[in-house]
C-alpha cells in the first residue's frame, strides 16, 4: 500500500485525536516500518489494518466506522494534493468514470510496483454501478472515497452497497441511484 | 504538555521517515539517470536507423515517392529524380499528375482510403513524363498510410522503357519466326495463283501470235486490196478463222484475263497480309476492325490448317472498331489458328475442323477459336500461358506463341484469355478485348 495512505491517515488522527494517540497507536503496533512513513515509500496493508484496529480500541468507534470517515478524509487530502484529477470534471460519476483510466494510470506511472484496486464503473440511466476488486479488504475504504466524491460534486440521491463474495479477495458493488429530477 | 518522550519518538520516525525518502529519492535519481541514458541511447540508435532508412530511400534502386490527398509530392528519392529528370527542388510541391499520367488519380486514391490497398493496382502500366524526354512508360504501385493523423501515399514507380523495348523486341522476334515457320505454306499459297497467271499469259501469248494472223490477213486485205477482192474475202476470213479457232480464242482469252486477275488480287492479298503482319507495328492503339485482322490472319496461315481442317467463319457483320494494337492481336489470331491446326494433326484426323468467330458482347470484342484436335491434358492446363512451356516436337513450337498472346491480351491490351478444353475432343479458346467506354457509347 502507497504510503500516501499512512501518512494521511497518521496526520488525520493527529488532526482529530492529538499528537499522543498518534505516538500510543505506533507504541502499541508492531509494525515492521515502526511507524515511519513518507508518501512515496510501500508499505504492508497489514500495518494499516493494526493502526486502524488499536484506533477502534482507543476511541470505541466501529473499525468500518473508521475506515469510512478516512475515506472521506482522504477525498479532500487527493483532490488536494492532485488537483489536476479534477480537470474538465463537473460530476461524481464523471470521476468515478475516470478513475480506473487516468488516475490509476497516473499512479502507474510514479510507481510501477503499486498494487491498486479495479474499480468497474457502468453508467445507467438514472445513475450508476461502481464494481470493486482488490485483493485487500478495504471496501470500507472505497465506500467512504465515493460517498466523500458524491459530497464533494453535490450528487444527491441514495448509494448502496452490496458485498460480493468472490473467493479470491474482496469485492463489492456499490450503486448510486439519483433523486427524481437531479 | 505533552511529553517530551513522544517528541522525541515523533522526531525520530521523522528522521527515519526522511532518511527513508531520500534513499527513495536517491534510487529515483539513479534509475532517472538510468532511464535517461537509456533513452539517450535508444534516440541515438533511432536516429541511426532513421538515417540508415532515409539512406535506404535515398538510393533505392526503385523511385519511391510520397504524396498527399491532394496529389502534392512531398518526398522523392535519388532514383525518382533520375526517372523523372527532375531535382528534389522542382519535384516536392509539384502535382503527381506533372510527373505522371494517372487518368483516375482521385477516383484511385479514394478506392485506397476506402481500404481497398490493391485498388490502384500493384505494377500499374502507366505513362511517366520525363523532363527532357517527354512520356515513357512506367510501372507504378501505391499503398496508404496514415502518419499522425494525416493520410500519405507511397509510390513505388520502375521505369520499363528498356523492358518494353525488349519486349518489343521479343514479340518482333516471335512474329519473324512466326513468319519464317509459315514461309513455305506462304510460298506454295502464292505459287498457286501465280502458276495459273503465268499459264494463262503463256496462252494468251499463243493466243495472240494465232489472233497476228487474223490481224495481218484483215491488214492486208481491207487496207491495201482493191474492191474485186472484197468479195472473196469472207470465205478467206472464216478459213483463217477455223485454222485459228476464232471461236475458242474468243470464250477462252476473256477467262484466262479473269482468272489472272484473281489470281493476282489473291497474291496481293497473301502479300498485303504478310506485310501487314510482319511490320513492327507502333506502340499506340489505333481503331481496327477485328474481322479484318481475323481474315488477315486466316489468309497468311491458309497452308497451316487448309489440309487438314474444313474452316468456318463466323464475323458479326456490326462490330464497332476498336483501340488495339493490330499486329499484336493478328499474331494472337494466328498463333491460336496455327495451334487450332496442331492439335488436329495430333489428333490424327484426316480433316478435322477449325471455327473462328467474333462477335460482341456488351463492352467486349470476342473472338474465338475453336477445334476439335487432340485438347490439352488436364495436368498440363495451369502451364499452357508459361513462357518456353511446349507439348510440340523441337522445330514445331518454342513455347512462347501462348505465352505471347497472353501477354498480348492481358497486359498489353488489358483483356481476358479463356479455354475450355476436353482431351481427344478438343478445345476453345476465347479472347475478350474490352471497349473503351467511348466505342462501347458509339456502338449503342
Amino acid at each position: 500500500m502507497k504510503g500516501v495512505v499512512f501518512t494521511e491517515f497518521l496526520e488525520m488522527v493527529e488532526a482529530k485525536f492529538g499528537l499522543e494517540l498518534v505516538d500510543q497507536l505506533i507504541e502499541s503496533s508492531q509494525l515492521p516500518s515502526g511507524g515511519a512513513y513518507t508518501s512515496v515509500g510501500t508499505y504492508s496493508y497489514q500495518e494499516l489494518i493494526e493502526l486502524v484496529g488499536h484506533l477502534s480500541n482507543k476511541s470505541s468507534v466501529p473499525v468500518p466506522e473508521l475506515v469510512k470517515a478516512f475515506g472521506h478524509y482522504l477525498f479532500q487530502r487527493f483532490i488536494t494534493l492532485y488537483p489536476f484529477v479534477l480537470k474538465g470534471v463537473q460530476t461524481a460519476s464523471q470521476f468515478l468514470a475516470s478513475v480506473e483510466g487516468l488516475i490509476h494510470v497516473e499512479v502507474k506511472k510514479l510507481y510501477p510496483d503499486a498494487e491498486l484496486p479495479e474499480l468497474d464503473f457502468q453508467a445507467g440511466e438514472k445513475g450508476w454501478d461502481l464494481v470493486y476488486r482488490s485483493a485487500r479488504p478495504f471496501a470500507d475504504l472505497c465506500e467512504g472515497l465515493v460517498s466523500e466524491c458524491l459530497e464533494h460534486f453535490g450528487d444527491r440521491g441514495t448509494l448502496s452497497r452490496q458485498d460480493i463474495e468472490t473467493g479470491v479477495g474482496y469485492s463489492a458493488r456499490f450503486s448510486f441511484q439519483a433523486n427524481s429530477g437531479e | 504538555m505533552l511529553d517530551p518522550a513522544i517528541l522525541e519518538r515523533a522526531l525520530k520516525r521523522e528522521k527515519k521517515a526522511r532518511k527513508e525518502a531520500e534513499a527513495f529519492l536517491e534510487a529515483k535519481s539513479r534509475e532517472l539517470f538510468e532511464a535517461n541514458q537509456d533513452l539517450l541511447q535508444l534516440a541515438a540508435k533511432l536516429q541511426q536507423q532513421i538515417d540508415q532508412t532515409q539512406t535506404i530511400l535515398r538510393t533505392a534502386a526503385e523511385g519511391i515517392l510520397t504524396f498527399s490527398e491532394q496529389g502534392v509530392i512531398e518526398s522523392f528519392n535519388k532514383a525518382a529524380e533520375e526517372i523523372f529528370g527532375l531535382g528534389l527542388d522542382e519535384a516536392i510541391g509539384a502535382k503527381l499528375t506533372e510527373l505522371i499520367l494517372v487518368p483516375d488519380l482521385f477516383t484511385d486514391l479514394s478506392r485506397l482510403t476506402d481500404g481497398q490497398p490493391m485498388s490502384f493496382g500493384l505494377n500499374r502500366k502507366l505513362n511517366g513524363n520525363h523532363k527532357i524526354r517527354g512520356s515513357f512508360p512506367i510501372e507504378m504501385s501505391v499503398s496508404a498510410v496514415e502518419l499522425e493523423g494525416q493520410k500519405i501515399f507511397v509510390g513505388i514507380v520502375r521505369d520499363v522503357s528498356l523492358r518494353r523495348a525488349l519486349e518489343q523486341r521479343l514479340a518482333l522476334a516471335q512474329k519473324m519466326e512466326s513468319v519464317g515457320q509459315l514461309a513455305a505454306g506462304v510460298a506454295h499459297e502464292l505459287n498457286t495463283p501465280i502458276q495459273y497467271v503465268g499459264d494463262n499469259a503463256d496462252f494468251l501469248d499463243n493466243a495472240f501470235q494465232q489472233l497476228e494472223k487474223l490481224f495481218s490477213f484483215l491488214d492486208d486485205r481491207f487496207l491495201s486490196s482493191d474492191e474485186s477482192e472484197v468479195s472473196g474475202l469472207q470465205e478467206t476470213y472464216s478459213e483463217l478463222s477455223a485454222e485459228i479457232q476464232l471461236g475458242y480464242l474468243r470464250t477462252q482469252i476473256p477467262e484466262a484475263i479473269e482468272q489472272s486477275i484473281v489470281g493476282t488480287q489473291r497474291v496481293a492479298s497473301i502479300v498485303g497480309a504478310m506485310k501487314e503482319f510482319s511490320h513492327p507495328g507502333k506502340d499506340q492503339k489505333v481503331p481496327c476492325s477485328l474481322n479484318r485482322i481475323i481474315e488477315n490472319a486466316l489468309n497468311i496461315s491458309r497452308n497451316e490448317w487448309k489440309y487438314s481442317a474444313e474452316l468456318n467463319v463466323e464475323l458479326a457483320g456490326d462490330l464497332p472498331e476498336i483501340m488495339c494494337l493490330p499486329g499484336e492481336i493478328n499474331q494472337v489470331i494466328l498463333n491460336l489458328i496455327v495451334n487450332a491446326a496442331h492439335a488436329i494433326s495430333d489428333r490424327g484426323l484426316e480433316c478435322g475442323k477449325i471455327s473462328v468467330s467474333s462477335l460482341r458482347d456488351t463492352d467486349h470484342l470476342v473472338i474465338a477459336v475453336e477445334d476439335n484436335g487432340s485438347g490439352i491434358a488436364e495436368s498440363e492446363r495451369h502451364k499452357i500461358f508459361d513462357p518456353f512451356f511446349t507439348t510440340k516436337e523441337v522445330g514445331r513450337g518454342t513455347g512462347q506463341g501462348l505465352a505471347i498472346v497472353y501477354s498480348i491480351v492481358v497486359d498489353r491490351h488489358q483483356g481476358q484469355i479463356n479455354f475450355d478444353s476436353t482431351l481427344n475432343e478438343g478445345t476453345r479458346f476465347e479472347v475478350r478485348l474490352p471497349l473503351s467506354p467511348k466505342e462501347a457509347e458509339a456502338c449503342n
